[in-house]
């Protein structure tokens, strides 16, 4: 799928292409959460992984810039897995998601190094975009 | 009713419960047959006896029982006739009228208590040994005769009665002696007799004078087994050691029963205190007859009816105190059974409630584990049975020849047939109670926790089946909003309505598994089909039956089937096939499912859950669930629901 012409806000980096690392055991998200990621300009996806240990062996191969985590995931846990890739991947954007609401919110998202929980529903290209302006760019220019 | 005493343990008595109706399910076949545990552990059997259920052998023992009394009674009458005849003519005794009806009184009062005592507890002993006092006493009549030989042997005769029936005494109410001291002190009063009465025979011209019934004032003939003459000081000396020895054995039995009563547990004390008090009453007249009858030789009248009231006054006391203890017993079952009503009952409330009934508190519940092939208390540790005399004592609880439960009690309780028989029906009654209790308890928390199971498992499935296809489709419908290029849209439309399709599939799929159409519209019958197409096994179905019953009767049917022919399906191996048979008869609607695959292995078939939950739902509609599983030979499961059920 190509980048398509979006008429408002400019690629968040024209050199470089966010990579998008969705993590979720139900396919039918990653097949729509890789649609959208590739929809929106300025980011890419990247084989998605379909369990926590799954996401963290991409990680170490793929080095994504985002990761989007979903907490209901047997085995080990949505969060459980954020906090293993924080500690391996501590450069690269962790967000947590979910069809639920999440209680508890900020100390869940400390807990495990992620900077943000949205909620499925909510998905989409105007939302990816949001969440790397806030939290992605502050890291860019951290670097 | 029947019982019989245990060879193994002679203290233990063993009662039978006979159930008229036969066994219905419970069919051993190789390999493990699993009845439901409240089947599992009274024996699988029938409904308890009635009254009307007696066997062939309880009608012929009855009537030989009864033949038995009558000839008793016979023989009693001849007795008695016999006494008051010798007496009334006799020309020694000092009021032949007056002693001949004491006499017969006694003898006939003797025989009736206890020929009414063997009628009524045909096991003890007691019976046959108070009546048997009665006829010894009859053989004393030969003291009224005048011949010299005949009254000397009659005088023997009275010795040895007196001496048997001091035994009859100490024997109530077990009908055995049971103490060392018992013993002892009936031995040395038998021996000391026998020894003094040989001497009296060979050396006293003159017999010594008997009890009042006996007297034969100034006209008693001599000793005419005198064996060496000219000694009657020394027949004066032994006759004078004859009465203290008589004296001091009165004495002897008054403690030891009265003692005996006071520590025995309440029902014996009831039926053992009339003859105390009796006994000691007969002591103090004794007492005192003795120094007043020496200073008024005129009273002798007046103590011999103060000593006929007194001697007639026991077989009466022991009379009473049976009638006193049977009561007291019935009204401590009944109060069994009250205190039972209303009550949560466990195994300790009924072990409190027997033991509290029966005045024994250290009364033990033994029930019978067949799992674990032993007795258990209640709190389920292993017990083993007392044996060996000294034991405490036991009476066992069975039901066709099945061990069901044991009662562990005080040696000195030994309750009388009927109690016993009154405790066992009651024990069963609550036995079987409590176990119907802690099932009931257990299988709504199954029924619960499986209802739990299967809220979270519905929930898991929407949430990942149709919610999440239903959130993808949103995503991607707003997804469609932002593009411009129609082809892009039109891909996104498209991948929408295949996922709306696969949503659609999830939540059918769902429903059908919580009741699928074709068992709302076909009933069971149709539904087998159709489970039976979407089978990953081949599963044949034969459908005797295609009618409708109730939602829950149909349901049930259906979902036990669904489950075993998974069962087949997980665990029957390659190329297993199931069979699955629905048909109706009297007993009500029957389901088998049959395989020929790999079969369960015994812990598999007891603790899987999938078939604790087949056994639940047909039972709690009063049906019947039945598998026989063989490793290597298949599986066998059979469910009846009786016609009419809710």
């Amino acid at each position: 799928m190509t980048a398509l012409s979006s008429p408002s806000e400019p690629s968040a980096d024209a050199t470089h292409s966010v990579r998008v690392l969705v993590v979720d055991n139900l396919s039918s998200f990653r097949r729509v959460a890789r649609t959208v990621i590739d929809a929106t300009p300025g980011f890419e996806s990247v084989p998605d992984a379909a369990s926590g240990l799954e996401a963290l062996a991409s990680a170490d191969v793929l080095h994504p810039d985002l990761v989007l985590v979903d907490i209901r995931m047997p085995e080990m846990g949505g969060v459980q897995a954020a906090r293993c890739l924080h500690a391996s991947h501590p450069e690269a954007i962790i967000v947590l998601i979910s069809l639920d609401e999440l209680p508890n919110a900020a100390v869940a998202l400390a807990s495990c190094g992620a900077v943000a929980f949205v909620r499925k529903q909510d998905f989409g290209t105007g939302l990816l975009r949001r969440l790397w302006s806030i939290h992605g760019s502050a890291r860019a220019i951290d670097d | 009713m029947r019982a019989h005493r245990d060879a193994s343990s002679p203290t233990a008595v063993v009662w039978q419960w006979s159930s008229p109706g036969s066994c219905e399910l419970g069919t051993e076949r190789s390999g493990v047959a699993s009845l439901s545990p409240s089947q599992r552990s009274l024996g699988g059997l029938g409904p308890p006896a009635t009254a009307s259920g007696m066997g062939v052998t309880e009608a012929h023992r009855s009537a030989q029982r009864r033949s038995a009394a009558v000839a008793a009674g016979i023989a009693g009458t001849i007795a008695t006739a016999a006494t008051v005849w010798f007496a009334a003519r006799s020309r020694v005794l000092v009021a032949p009228t007056e002693l001949a009806v004491w006499r017969g009184l006694l003898v006939a009062s003797y025989i009736a208590v206890g020929t009414y005592t063997w009628w009524r507890r045909p096991e003890s002993r007691v019976g046959p040994l108070v009546a048997a006092a009665g006829f010894a006493y009859a053989t004393t009549s030969m003291v009224a005769s005048g011949v010299a030989l005949v009254y000397t042997l009659g005088m023997v005769a009275w010795a040895a009665t007196t001496v048997y029936v001091g035994y009859v005494y100490l024997c109530l109410p077990a009908g055995r002696l049971e103490s060392r001291l018992e013993r002892g002190f009936v031995l040395t009063l038998v021996l000391s007799t026998a020894v003094l009465w040989g001497l009296i025979l060979a050396f006293a011209p003159i017999l010594p004078t008997g009890g009042a019934f006996i007297d034969c004032g100034t006209a008693c003939p001599p000793n005419a087994l005198l064996l060496v003459s000219g000694h009657p000081a020394l027949g004066a000396a032994l006759d004078t050691v004859f009465h203290i020895v008589l004296a001091v054995s009165l004495i002897g039995i008054a403690m030891l029963i009265f003692s005996k009563a006071r520590a025995a547990g309440f029902v014996r004390q009831r039926e053992l205190m009339p003859l105390a008090v009796v006994l000691v009453a007969s002591l103090v007249e004794f007492v005192v007859a003795l120094f007043l009858l020496r200073a008024y030789p005129g009273s002798k009248p007046t103590f011999r009816i103060t000593n006929g009231l007194l001697r007639l006054g026991i077989p009466f006391a022991i009379f009473v105190g049976q009638v006193r203890g049977d009561r007291l017993a019935a009204m401590r079952l009944a109060q069994i059974a009250v205190g039972a009503s209303g009550k949560s009952l466990t195994p300790e409330t009924v072990q409190k409630l027997i033991g509290d009934a029966l005045g024994d508190p250290s009364l033990t519940l033994a029930r019978w584990a067949p799992e674990k092939a032993s007795y258990v208390d209640i709190a389920d540790a292993p017990l083993e049975l007392p044996r060996g005399p000294g034991a405490r004592g036991v009476i066992q609880l069975s039901r066709d020849h099945l061990p069901v439960a044991a009662l562990i009690h005080d040696r000195a309780l030994d309750p009388n047939p009927e109690v016993v028989e009154a405790l066992t029906a009651t024990s069963l009654m609550l036995l079987e109670n409590t176990r119907l209790v802690a099932e009931l308890r257990e299988s709504r928390t199954r029924i619960v926790r499986a209802g739990e199971r299967e809220r979270r498992r519905l929930e898991h499935d929407l949430h990942d089946g149709a919610q999440a296809q239903l959130v993808a489709i949103q995503i991607r419908l707003e997804l469609a909003r932002e593009l411009t290029d129609p082809a892009q849209i039109d891909e996104q439309i498209v991948a929408t309505q295949q996922e709306l399709e696969i949503a659609l599939e999830e939540l059918r799929d769902l429903a059908h598994g919580i009741y699928p159409a074709a068992l709302r519209d076909l009933g069971p019958a149709g539904a087998l089909h159709s489970l039976a197409l979407n089978s990953s096994i081949p599963v044949e179905v034969i459908d005797d039956w295609t009618g409708r019953s109730s939602d829950a009767t149909e349901a049930a049917i259906y979902f036990c089937a669904r489950e075993a022919v998974q069962n087949t399906a997980k665990h029957g191996g390659p190329g297993a096939k199931a069979i699955v048979m629905l048909k109706r008869d009297d007993h009500g609607i029957e389901l088998t499912v049959t395989d020929d695959g790999a079969g369960m292995a015994r812990d598999a078939c007891t603790d899987g859950t999938g078939i604790t939950g087949m056994r639940d739902r047909i039972e709690s509609l009063g049906g019947q669930f039945e598998i026989v599983t063989t490793p290597g030979r298949g599986t066998f499961v059979r469910a009846t629901i009786a016609d009419g059920a809710p």
